[in-house]
């Protein structure tokens, strides 16, 4: 057998994506072939270590948290917004049905206007605050204006030349 | 899509969490396996984990079932490992351009392995894994992409061109190259591991 | 003059009193956003994800960044006393553990947390600090050195 393009055969022979009747002559050509066997045989063995690091990894995980991760990811995505949902449409019903919802919504937003909730303060209070032994911590408030107040912000200045990981 | 694939999407799609979860805990561990081969990092890979479920349930409206449910959540799984890669500047190699063609037959073999020159049986475990994990690491991301889609669950050509939005060609091309580098690498590590036991 | 059986007066006494004093029945539960922000200096403006900290970003010291994009943001959600972790794009890692819910100020609920941001196991940069802070409210930490520019890390928490 030879090499080069026949290598490209023999990749997808042993990935089963040669058609039956190919699939055979190139089985015949391996099993005359022992440079062919032992590539075969190198994959089938790579094949097999990579499974199993990766099934080791996995082994190793722990998903105990993951589904109350998730469900907290989705409980605090912002809904998809009005452009995104309406664009959707379009591409599925085109302009007609676009239309008629941007029409249904400017209706809506002026019957049920959302309540007004002011925004959450960010004024911090810092009861304790430790840095590392090479570094300066600043505690400094920026003024808010309007209805939002202060934020508190802690600044961490490292004084060694070590810093991005 | 299977059967039962299709039954909790809808479901899920309906509004109903539990059918959503049930979907969430049929495939976090292969979606998990993927990002830990991309990413080598368990909290990365389990954060990735975490984010593409999250995106699958916030654009279940839109998919349209002409695909497997699984090919699809793939595709997110690989986007957002290769988004973090990228994101964290750690993409050092550089992406194999697989629109020219290579030659030099000589570079671009695959290798049996002689008895004693096998990684699979000259190391333990341990010292696989070891050698795996850095033999992956030195692939580009679309590459460690493709050998984990192959080798550990089983893809078809069609099915990774759709993931990764390109030919079956592509695929090929980068499955073989990422195969031969693997091999590369392997024999690195072995020859390593004999110079040291030595 | 009828008097009022005991069992109204006593029903209508604790309804009064039920009505009065604000009735704390959260879970024990706090969701968190960790956003993680990049601050550089080449020109690129603030990130119109975090348009609700626009005001504060386009502020001194912060608007010595000609660019804050957001380069990544994290749930995590926080049973009580236990503490749950984040990894940083520098490679720090975040830890919290919220610690309890405060009612103070007009009916204003309160969280106290405990925040550290340390290369893993050290105890460089920000081992600890508690603080009190609103419901939904954002503290932020900055000044860790990240590619060219700064990380800042915004920590919204709120009672679930």
């Amino acid at each position: 057998m030879t090499r080069g393009k026949d290598d490209r055969d023999l990749q997808r022979y042993f990935d089963g994506e040669l058609r039956p009747r190919r699939a055979r002559r190139i089985r015949e050509e391996i099993e005359a072939d022992a440079g062919a066997r032992g590539r075969i045989a190198a994959l089938e063995s790579m094949r097999g270590m990579v499974r199993s690091a990766s099934a080791d990894a996995v082994d190793e995980a722990d998903f105990g948290g993951l589904w109350a991760r998730v469900r907290a990811g989705i409980e605090h995505e912002p809904p998809l917004g009005l452009r995104e949902r309406l664009g959707f449409w379009l591409r599925r019903w085109g302009v007609v049905v676009a239309t008629a919802s941007a029409a249904a919504a400017v209706v809506l937003f002026v019957l049920v206007r959302p309540a007004h909730r002011p925004p959450p303060s960010n004024d911090a209070v810092i009861e304790s605050l430790d840095v590392g032994p090479e570094a300066v911590g600043t505690i400094f408030t920026i003024a808010g204006s309007g209805e939002t107040g202060q934020t508190t912000v802690i600044w961490v200045t490292e004084t060694s030349a070590e810093g991005e990981e | 899509m299977t059967t039962e694939d299709n039954t909790l999407v809808a479901q899920a799609r309906a509004g109903d969490e539990r059918a959503f979860q049930q979907l969430v805990e049929r495939y976090q561990r292969k979606v998990y396996g993927v990002a830990f081969g991309m990413l080598h990092d368990p909290e990365d890979a389990m954060d990735v984990t975490q984010e593409a479920f999250i995106r699958v349930h916030r654009y279940l409206d839109r998919f349209q079932g002409t695909s497997s449910f699984f090919t699809w959540l793939y595709r997110i799984t690989v986007n957002l490992c290769i988004d973090h890669i990228r994101r964290e500047g750690k993409a050092q190699t550089v992406d194999y351009d697989d629109s020219v063609a290579h030659a030099g037959a000589e570079t671009s073999q695959l290798m049996p392995w002689s008895a004693d020159g096998n990684p699979a049986r000259s190391m333990d475990r341990k010292q696989l894994r070891q050698a795996i994990d850095r033999a992956l690491a030195t692939l580009s991301p679309k590459h460690r992409a493709v050998i984990l889609m192959r080798e550990v669950e089983g893809l078809s050509y069609a099915e990774m061109a759709e993931v990764m939005q390109c030919s079956k060609g592509t695929i090929m091309s980068r499955l073989f190259h990422a195969r031969r580098r693997m091999q590369v690498a392997l024999l690195d590590a072995l020859e390593d591991k004999n110079k040291t036991a030595a | 003059m009828t008097l009022l059986p005991k069992w109204v007066v006593a029903g209508c006494m604790a309804l009064g009193f039920a009505l009065v004093t604000p009735q704390v029945a959260w879970g024990d539960n706090v969701q968190c956003t960790i956003r993680s922000m990049h601050g550089l200096e080449a020109p690129g403006g603030i990130d119109k994800r975090l348009a609700f900290l626009r005001k504060q970003l386009a502020k001194p010291p912060f608007s010595a960044y000609k660019t804050i994009k957001l380069l990544e943001a994290k749930q995590l959600l926080l049973p009580q006393n236990k503490t749950q972790q984040a990894k940083l794009p520098t490679g720090k890692i975040l830890k919290l553990t919220f610690k309890e819910k405060l009612l103070e100020r007009k009916d204003q609920l309160r969280l106290r947390l405990h925040l550290s941001i340390t290369p893993p196991k050290q105890t460089k940069f920000l081992p600890g600090t508690l603080y009190t802070i609103a419901d939904r409210g954002t503290l932020l930490v900055a000044g860790d050195r990240y590619q060219q520019g700064t990380l800042v890390v915004g920590i919204t928490c709120q009672q679930k």
